[in-house]
């Protein structure tokens, strides 16, 4: 187990550096160099000359790299043109929030998906199946802006059953231990932040679900079809077990596994899928700063963000593969 | 074995599929056949014929939807010391079969790896019956299973507990299937062509291990397969089926030496022998399963039988006794190959007049 | 067996019975043909299909497959005779007079604007229906860009590891490394990126989503060639002595586009979807004038609650349209899908 997990952390080796390389070569590539955005448009020349000096960009490029790199790796990721501070400090500010909010999104999608994809295929061919079925497929085809929107309009606007933006109240006061509001509310025991919190959380949650809870169900429905149509399965109902134990023990653990995949990989894009639920809840996370820097152009903070997002990925997936082979000993024995 | 109603007597099976959209169709077609304790019933027929179908039907693990099972499979029971009562295995409850299944009726399937779960140990997958039926937990449940294992053949059997179905090789899959089958020591045991998958070595040793179940424990075995060599080692009575009906019907001494139906005959003299002369082709049955006509338009089998005449393709053939000094014998042919035609039989396959029969057709 | 010659004729077994006064080679034609009666009405051209005329075949009898292929063709209509269809110039703001967004006054479906007018004054039905053409553009591009580069990659990657021996492996292990660095990169906000360093236009997205979608096209043609690879026809092929390039092209290509064209199906949906989320964050169109659905709906995003209908229309094109794509791409899969072939 142990040799399989450092065999993976060294394979990512050359995935994330390949993507510094990447970034480094679209860095290179920003329109004019990265002086003309750092700059504004009326610089004098001179001032271009200092600033590629001073940025290092007379260098050779392969020393420029090693330059980029070191930053990387020392934590520089650059600083933010919008608001002047480093792009890693400015990351880790918004984390909590965008946390919270992608497991409050995949708590939804696998609490109400995985139930409602087995019941699909329990029930092929009825209502609920037909429904389950459309229903999915309509989700993923709604443009999850749109659906936040309407979320938003009837909800919070006409409804006025929860808020319509922001993390809390304004005006709430909270005492900030972790950054994660809801985890520093249950520690402090501030019920009344927990519970805005948690309200302040469903809409956007719901629309940033919106597209895994579609997958889970239609994966779980697939997998859990398949999986009754197995031999073992049959050899199990020719055992005489109960039902109960030839669902959980031979259905469910089976058809599962290709589930909990899905789920890791949903989990890694829930982070960039927030970009646009967070913009139309003025949700305070990585996804509207993001928002905020395609509007402004602030290349160092997408950037980076890319570069963060990334590594997050890449080490969610290794977390899959880790509990996959937990759970498949056929991969396991590899 | 000393009572007069067999162990299993299943009278008529028939079972149709519906699908949407399309005819349906009749898997099994009225199949009639006795099982007696301590013996072995063969069920014999290409793929397709109805054979697996059936043997699902009597363990009532057929679809729940769009599928008719007709007819009655009568079984002795034995309730633990009570006295022995009957049950129709195609009519009762969902909830009974189950507590009959793995107790008193037990399969064994045809490909080992598959028919494991392959993410559950061994060990579980034996112990989870145990636990169900004679209600054994724990370490004396481990313990129950390890000696199954042990019995049918598996070496360092505490070891294999812990091992999961892809570790183990094909044979000892089979053994293992074969041990969660005996598990409850059954009284009627349903074998789904168990040696289909494995190496020729490998499945003379599970043949032997499933006729020494059946004489030691009494344990009656339906045997279902294609290879005339398991039925020549293995069955008591054979029954020949073809398109969802019995065709022939004998013990097995006479069907080998006297088989009368074409089909029967057919099979037989599509296997290589080795006292055959050198030189002589091998009479395979020409055509496929699927080049059929329905029963009741006539005898299903004509498409591919060199001696079908225009009787054969009036109405369904019934089945009859083959005749006297053959009791038991029966086969559904209007146009049956006698004792004497065996000689002729010869001549009508030998390629000038098959060439010269073609001739005619087209 | 021993063979003693028999002097019977082969038609010996027949002789007894009522048969025996017609000709011999009568009632042979006769029982032929009877048997021939008699097997006729079972096969009715099952035989000799192709995979793909099967999966048509098969295809025409799923209620999804044929609601999807009604939707795709309906919007494939209205894109390609949008001019003939459109009533009014879809940037005149003919009636610009009549509506007053900060005054929440609208004008909602009557007999000239079948559909109403939007916050402009323009007519909403000609913007539907010329928008639809801009849409299927950007579809139909980006899914483009996304099948060719990553047909390229995949099938490079593929080729290599099937017939390239030891150095095609490492082929495959580079361009793998660089697919699942590409995979790794959240989707959207890469076309984020491409889009904000190019700026914002039409193209900008077409490429953006495009490029987003490389590495899934590389990775399914990637595993299907493998697949196919490992068959037994291709190690026929190979021991035949065919050139490697032939077999690669030749046999494991045709055979595994299978599951890239269900993709490039599914992927025009998305592509849609995509733009359309590119478009609401900016980076679409600079010119909103001139109409595309994504545009439009983010455009509308603004009047959702006093005049929702602005919204509804285009987010119910992009919805009806994707899902029709996505229904067309889905029964395609199940119909290719050897497991569920009965």
């Amino acid at each position: 187990m142990l040799r399989f997990i450092v065999r993976r952390l060294l394979q990512l080796i050359p995935t994330l550096g390949g993507l510094s390389i990447l970034l480094f070569v679209w860095l290179q590539r920003l329109p004019g160099g990265p002086e003309y955005a750092l700059l504004p448009d009326d610089a004098t020349a001179e001032q271009r000359a200092a600033l590629r000096r001073s940025l290092g960009l007379d260098e050779p490029l392969a020393v420029q790299y090693l330059t980029f790199l070191r930053n990387i790796l020392q934590g520089d990721l650059g600083t933010s043109l919008q608001t002047s501070r480093p792009v890693l400090d400015e990351f880790f500010l918004r984390f909590p929030a965008t946390f919270e909010l992608a497991v409050t999104a995949m708590i939804f999608a696998v609490a109400v998906g995985l139930p409602l994809g087995y019941l699909a295929a329990r029930k092929r061919g009825t209502v609920l199946d037909f429904a389950a079925v459309g229903g999915s497929l309509l989700g993923i085809c709604t443009p999850v802006f749109f659906l936040a929107f309407i979320l938003k309009v009837v909800f919070a606007e006409n409804l006025g059953v929860l808020p319509s933006a922001f993390r809390l109240s304004p005006g709430l006061s909270r005492t900030d231990i972790t950054g994660f509001v809801v985890l520093d509310g249950l520690m402090t025991r501030e019920w009344d932040v927990v519970m805005d919190a948690l309200a302040h959380l469903v809409l956007p949650g719901l629309a940033l679900a919106s597209i895994p809870l579609a997958v889970i169900t239609r994966m779980t429905r697939a997998s859990v079809l398949e999986v009754m149509g197995e031999d073992y399965v049959r050899t199990a109902n020719a055992k005489g077990l109960h039902r109960t134990t030839v669902r959980t023990r031979h259905v469910l653990r089976n058809a599962l596994l290709p589930v909990v995949t899905a789920v890791g990989l949903l989990a890694g894009s829930l982070f960039a899928g927030a970009v646009l639920t967070e913009s139309v809840f003025a949700f305070p996370g990585i996804g509207s700063f993001v928002y905020g820097a395609t509007q402004t152009r602030d290349y160092p903070v997408l950037t980076g963000f890319i570069l963060l997002i990334a590594t997050m990925y890449v080490f969610i997936n290794l977390l899959v593969d880790i509990s996959y082979s937990l759970l498949d000993p056929r991969v396991r024995a590899q | 074995m000393s009572s007069s109603t067999p162990l299993l007597a299943v009278d008529e099976l028939s079972v149709v599929f519906h699908r949407k959209g399309q005819n349906p169709t009749r898997a099994v077609d009225g199949v009639s056949f006795t099982l007696e304790e301590g013996k072995v019933t063969g069920l014999v027929g290409e793929s397709g014929c109805g054979k697996s179908v059936t043997s699902l039907a009597l363990m009532g693990l057929l679809p729940d939807r769009g599928v008719k099972v007709g007819g009655s499979a009568v079984m002795r029971l034995s309730d633990r010391g009570e006295q022995p009562q009957e049950a129709d295995l195609l009519r009762i409850s969902q909830r009974r079969m189950r507590d009959l299944r793995g107790s008193q009726l037990a399969m064994i399937f045809q490909d080992p790896l598959s028919s494991l779960n392959p993410v559950v140990p061994i060990g579980l997958q034996v112990t989870e019956i145990l636990k169900r039926h004679r209600g054994m937990r724990g370490a004396a449940a481990r313990a129950e299973a390890a000696d199954l294992l042990y019995r049918v053949g598996i070496p360092d059997p505490t070891r294999r507990l812990n091992e999961y179905p892809h570790q183990l090789s094909g044979g000892m899959r089979q053994r293992a299937l074969i041990a969660m089958a005996v598990a409850c020591k059954p009284r009627l045991m349903i074998a789904d062509e168990p040696t289909t998958a494995l190496d020729v070595t490998i499945q003379a040793q599970i043949l032997e291990l499933l006729k020494d179940l059946v004489t030691e424990e009494g344990t009656g075995l339906l045997m279902i397969t294609h290879d005339l060599g398991v039925v020549a080692g293995l069955c008591d009575d054979i029954n020949v089926l073809y398109a969802g009906r019995a065709v022939e019907t004998a013990e097995r001494a006479p069907l080998f030496s006297d088989p009368t139906h074409p089909y029967t005959v057919g099979l037989l003299g599509s296997i290589p022998r080795l006292d055959a002369p050198r030189g002589e082709p091998l009479t395979p049955v020409r055509g496929s399963v699927n080049d059929n006509i329905a029963w009741t338009d006539g005898c299903a089998f004509a498409p591919r039988c060199d001696h079908y005449t225009m009787e054969c393709l009036q109405g369904p053939p019934q089945l009859v006794e083959v005749g006297a000094g053959d009791p038991g014998h029966v086969h559904r042919c209007v146009n049956p190959i006698s004792h004497a035609d065996v000689v002729d039989r010869a001549v009508l396959e030998s390629p000038a007049v098959v060439g010269d029969d073609e001739e005619e057709r087209g | 067996m021993p063979t003693t010659p028999s002097p019977n004729p082969p038609e010996a077994p027949d002789t007894a019975g009522a048969d025996e006064k017609v000709p011999f080679h009568k009632r042979k034609a006769d029982k032929v043909d009877r048997l021939a009666e008699l097997m006729g009405d079972r096969e009715a051209g099952s035989h000799g299909a192709g995979v793909w005329r099967e999966a048509f075949q098969r295809m025409r009898r799923s209620p999804m497959a044929i609601t999807g292929a009604v939707i795709v063709a309906v919007f494939l209509v209205i894109a390609l005779f949008s001019p003939l269809i459109a009533t009014y110039s879809p940037t005149s703001q003919a009636w610009g007079g009549e509506v007053f967004p900060n005054r929440n006054e609208f004008v909602g479906p009557r007999a000239e604007n079948w559909l109403g007018l939007d916050h402009l004054g323009r007519d909403m039905f000609s913007r539907m229906v010329i928008g639809a053409r801009q849409t299927l553009l950007v579809g139909v591009v980006a899914t483009l860009v996304g099948f060719l580069f990553g047909a390229l990659l995949g099938g490079l990657a593929g080729a290599c590891s099937v017939l390239g021996g030891r150095w095609g492996r490492q082929v495959d292990n580079v361009v793998m490394r660089v697919i699942d660095m590409m995979l790794a990169m959240p989707t959207l906000l890469l076309a984020v990126t491409v889009a904000a360093l190019v700026g914002p236009s039409l193209t900008t997205v077409m490429i953006a989503v495009g490029i987003a979608q490389v590495p899934i096209f590389a990775r399914l043609l990637r595993g299907a060639m493998i697949s196919q690879g490992n068959r037994e026809y291709v190690l026929a092929a190979q021991a035949l002595g065919v050139r490697k390039r032939r077999i690669a092209v030749t046999h494991i290509l045709p055979n595994s586009m299978g599951p890239v064209i269900v993709q490039s199906t599914l992927t025009l949906a998305t592509a849609i979807i995509d733009a359309a989320a590119l478009s609401y964050l900016g980076l679409g169109n600079p010119d909103a004038s001139y109409p595309e659905w994504g545009t439009m709906l983010s455009e509308a995003q603004r009047f959702l609650s006093s005049a929702p209908s602005l919204a509804v229309y285009p987010a119910l094109g992009i919805i009806i349209t994707a899902l029709g794509f996505t229904l067309l791409g889905e029964a395609l899969r199940e119909a290719l899908d050897p497991k569920l072939r009965k």
